[in-house]
């Protein structure tokens, strides 16, 4: 059994005691409710299942949660796609999932959200030239399974948010 | 004549969320109820009061609660999945105790219902003076597993299919699908038509070749037009634009570049190959119905409630959006999956939907509570064209016998005036209703009036399709209403649901199933493969599909709709297989890394262009195409592989080791 405290979406949880074998994704899912985090394949393939961890750098990036246990995200801090809102107000990402119809039967949507508010953060950090756009999001979304969609809509969604502030995120 | 054979591979429909249920058995109350996913709600309950009607107490139940919910993902392998019996019995073992079931992915692998594998021989003849296709004979035998599926309409759906586009005038077909000690296999997008014209269309681009003719050419000169005729002998009484597709992909810059990009390729290392290849699928089963309630507020808020399943195909979205057109807005608030709120329709059924004859149907339609059937799965793309039927007629019923008379009143016009006549020309703009020459009206105000009058605020209807509607006629309101639905009820004022007797009935003919579907839809794609001759690697460097779908409901999920069966179409021409038997998904060993889907990567993301035709007239009915989409981009590919290669191959999929065979 392992004592865990973790903050997700800026609320603390814990100590609670967990075993050690209980993955993240029943942590989220069984012990908290927060069912939005997805389990698709249990193998961290598909990656319906990732979160979003903050590094104390203000740095952050996606970890599975089907096959990782909630034991190895003590004292970490992350956030899941209950997390994106404020005070009922979408992210700029989600209100451009909606607008560009990017997803069909949102499996997989939650895993997109945050890889792709990842993929904001790093570049707002580390800008990428207009050129090198295409392959930065390809490359950054492509470990996501999408079973209806065919990807076009996601990654048209993330581009416009990118696009649409290029001072921010495009040297 | 050209003889060839062609198989195809067992592959899994990988929807992303395993099938999962909840269940509880009361058995002092000897109430059941579940919560579940799948495409057919009500003949999963059906299926489930079938399974447990004669059970011995105290395992009876009195009482079989169902709530279907949102799954993630269909693609047919949740029409008729046995999973919901499953959850039923484990619920009935364990009474009093909430039970859940749920697959992983080794076992949804294992257990779901997989696309039926075919192996399948053809010959087509062909008239090398005019280029016409004289015959084509064809024996298929597919693979359909260890139990009882939709096995048998499978076999039927796809020999009738196997001649594609084309107007062929001696066919013979054998198919026999085959019990085996493999994972069942059912219904999948396409329902094996993706294999049969899969094969076809290869044979096709291989008989062009050897007339020789240009492709194209070849297929402009046998393909079906407008009135002609399916497989077994129905007419289609739908558009066929085989020819305005064909014109399109021909003059297409990928398909005019191709011996430029051939050419280059070879300069750098790659060899380049164009294909194309062209499908039709049948929209609707024969026997498809939908059930709906609209009702406005005294607020001008709408609600929609109605019996298809939302898997990813839009169906909501659809129905808000088609109703709008009758009620001036957008829907507040749509529920589907919903089989079981219409008892103020109070229907009955007998007898088998699809087989009985026309004596049978007469008699029943006696009773004016007789359908041919209640409620049918979301599938065979019936989803734009039949699951929005019942809210687009139960919204008109609100528009004329309800918003229609408030907004006379409010605009101070009398009911014998010849204006109150023209309900027809009135138009929704901005949420306001127009008229010419009178003052617009906010819905809002409208509703209002229509509450205070009594009028009608809400609608619940009925409607069935054997390839045509049931067309009936209702008294509401002191005059006859005739629609395409069977059954009517309506609601006045915030009142209770009555329900309104036909009149008058005319449901379509049996003979009309005698013979194929005559609903269809057709789509061509386009592609340019570029494959390294020192790996096999193959890159699609860009792809074009095209296709008509009658009015389209929502845009951007036709589009959407188009681009995932693109993806879904590369997976299986050249990425998944599996194994039907001793070391294939029953082993419980199979997950994500072993089975490969098309990844972004695999896909052209900034090079895959959608075209959709305009429909042929402002009204044409919406098509489904949720299917036919898919179909031609695997043979487009193989034909694209073939032009690169010189390979013609014959199986699938087609991976990259055996590309890297033919070219070294």
């Amino acid at each position: 059994m392992t004592i865990l405290n973790i903050t997700i979406n800026g609320r603390g949880y814990g100590p609670t005691e967990v075993r050690d074998d209980l993955t993240m994704n029943d942590f989220l899912r069984e012990y908290l409710g927060m069912t939005g985090t997805k389990f698709g394949c249990g193998a961290a393939q598909c990656l319906s299942c990732a979160v979003i961890v903050n590094n104390s750098d203000g740095t952050s990036y996606t970890s599975p949660t089907c096959v990782v246990a909630a034991a190895n995200f003590n004292g970490k801090t992350i956030r899941t796609v209950e997390g994106h809102a404020n005070n009922g107000q979408l992210s700029a990402l989600q209100k451009a999932f909606i607008e560009h119809f990017a997803f069909q039967c949102g499996y997989c949507t939650a895993g997109f959200l945050n890889e792709g508010q990842v993929l904001l953060e790093c570049l707002a950090k580390k800008r990428v030239a207009r050129a090198d756009l295409e392959k930065t999001i390809a490359e950054a979304l492509d470990s996501h399974l999408c079973r209806c969609t065919g990807y076009i809509k996601y990654h048209e969604a993330v581009r416009d948010v990118i696009l649409a502030d290029p001072g921010r995120y495009l040297a | 004549m050209l003889d060839r054979e062609f198989e195809t591979q067992s592959v899994d429909p990988m929807f992303l969320e395993p099938e999962s249920g909840l269940g509880w058995y009361d058995a002092g109350a000897k109430t059941l109820e579940l919560v579940l996913g799948v495409q057919s709600p009500y003949d999963a309950a059906e299926a489930l009061a079938d399974m447990l009607g004669n059970v011995r107490a105290p395992f009876k139940p009195a009482h079989i609660k169902t709530l279907f919910a949102y799954m993630g993902g269909g693609f047919g392998g949740r029409d008729h999945t046995p999973f919901p019996l499953y959850v039923a019995l484990a619920a009935l073992f364990l009474p009093g105790r909430p039970v859940r079931l749920a697959h992983d992915r080794y076992q949804q692998f294992q257990g779901g219902i997989k696309r039926h594998a075919f192996k399948m021989r053809t010959r087509i003849g062909v008239d090398r003076a005019t280029g016409k296709i004289s015959g084509f004979a064809a024996d298929h035998v597919l693979d359909g597993g260890g139990l009882a599926n939709f096995s048998g309409t499978v076999s039927t759906v796809s020999a009738i299919a196997s001649i594609g586009i084309y107007d062929i005038p001696k066919v013979d077909i054998t198919t026999v699908a085959l019990h085996s000690r493999g994972v069942t296999a059912g219904s999948m997008r396409g329902y094996g038509t993706l294999q049969t014209m899969t094969a076809l269309e290869v044979l096709i681009d291989e008989v062009a070749a050897a007339l020789p003719l240009d492709p194209i050419e070849f297929r402009r000169r046998n393909a079906l037009r407008t009135g002609g005729r399916n497989m077994t002998g129905n007419t289609y009484i739908v558009s066929l634009r085989a020819p305005e597709i064909l014109d399109k992909i021909e003059k297409h810059p990928i398909w005019q570049q191709r011996s430029q990009e051939k050419a280059r390729g070879q300069q750098d290392g790659m060899v380049v190959g164009t294909g194309i290849a062209c499908a039709t699928k049948n929209y609707g089963g024969g026997a498809d119905c939908a059930q709906s309630t609209v009702e406005i507020d005294a607020q001008g808020r709408t609600a929609i409630h109605g019996d298809h399943v939302d898997m990813g195909n839009g169906i909501g979205t659809a129905l808000a959006n088609r109703v709008a057109t009758h009620l001036g807005r957008v829907a507040d608030e749509v529920t589907v999956h919903d089989v079981d709120t219409y008892g103020p329709l109070a229907l009955v059924t007998s007898g088998n939907s699809y087989t009985m004859d026309q004596t049978t149907q007469d008699a029943a339609a006696k009773n004016p509570r007789w359908v041919p059937a209640i409620s049918t799965a979301t599938f065979a793309s019936n989803g734009a064209h039949v699951g929005t039927q019942a809210a687009a007629e139960a919204a008109r019923v609100i528009f004329r016998f309800g918003l229609w008379p408030a907004a006379l009143d409010l605009w101070g016009i009398a009911p014998t005036h010849p204006t109150a006549k023209q309900w027809e020309a009135a138009r929704w703009k901005d949420g306001n209703l127009l008229m010419p020459g009178l003052a617009p009206l906010s819905l809002p105000s409208i509703a209002a009036k229509a509450h205070a009058r009594n009028d009608v605020t809400g609608a619940m209807a009925h409607a069935f399709s054997r390839w045509g509607w049931s067309r009936a006629t209702f008294p509401i309101a002191g005059q006859a209403w005739s629609a395409d639905i069977d059954a009517l009820a309506v609601r006045k004022g915030g009142g209770e649901y009555a329900r309104l007797d036909r009149s008058s009935v005319r449901f379509p003919p049996t003979a009309n199933n005698s013979s194929g579907p005559v609903y269809t839809t057709m789509c061509a794609t386009l592609v340019r493969v570029e494959i390294a001759r020192a790996t096999g690697a193959l890159r699609i460097a860009k792809a074009y599909s095209v296709f008509e779908c009658g009015k389209a409901l929502v845009p951007e999920i036709v589009v959407g709709q188009a681009q995932g069966g693109f993806a879904m179409g590369v997976g299986y021409a050249l990425l998944e297989s599996l194994p039907l038997y001793e070391f294939g998904p029953g082993n419980g060993q199979w997950n994500l890394g072993q089975y490969l889907v098309a990844r972004g990567s695999d896909l052209p993301l900034r090079d895959l262009e959608i075209e959709v035709l305009p429909p042929v007239t402002p009204d044409e009915p919406p098509k489904g195409i949720a299917e036919v989409v898919m179909i031609p981009v695997v043979a487009a590919l193989l034909n694209a592989i073939s032009d690169a290669t010189g390979h013609r191959f014959r199986s699938l999929p087609v991976t990259q080791s055996m590309l890297k065979g033919v070219l070294m």
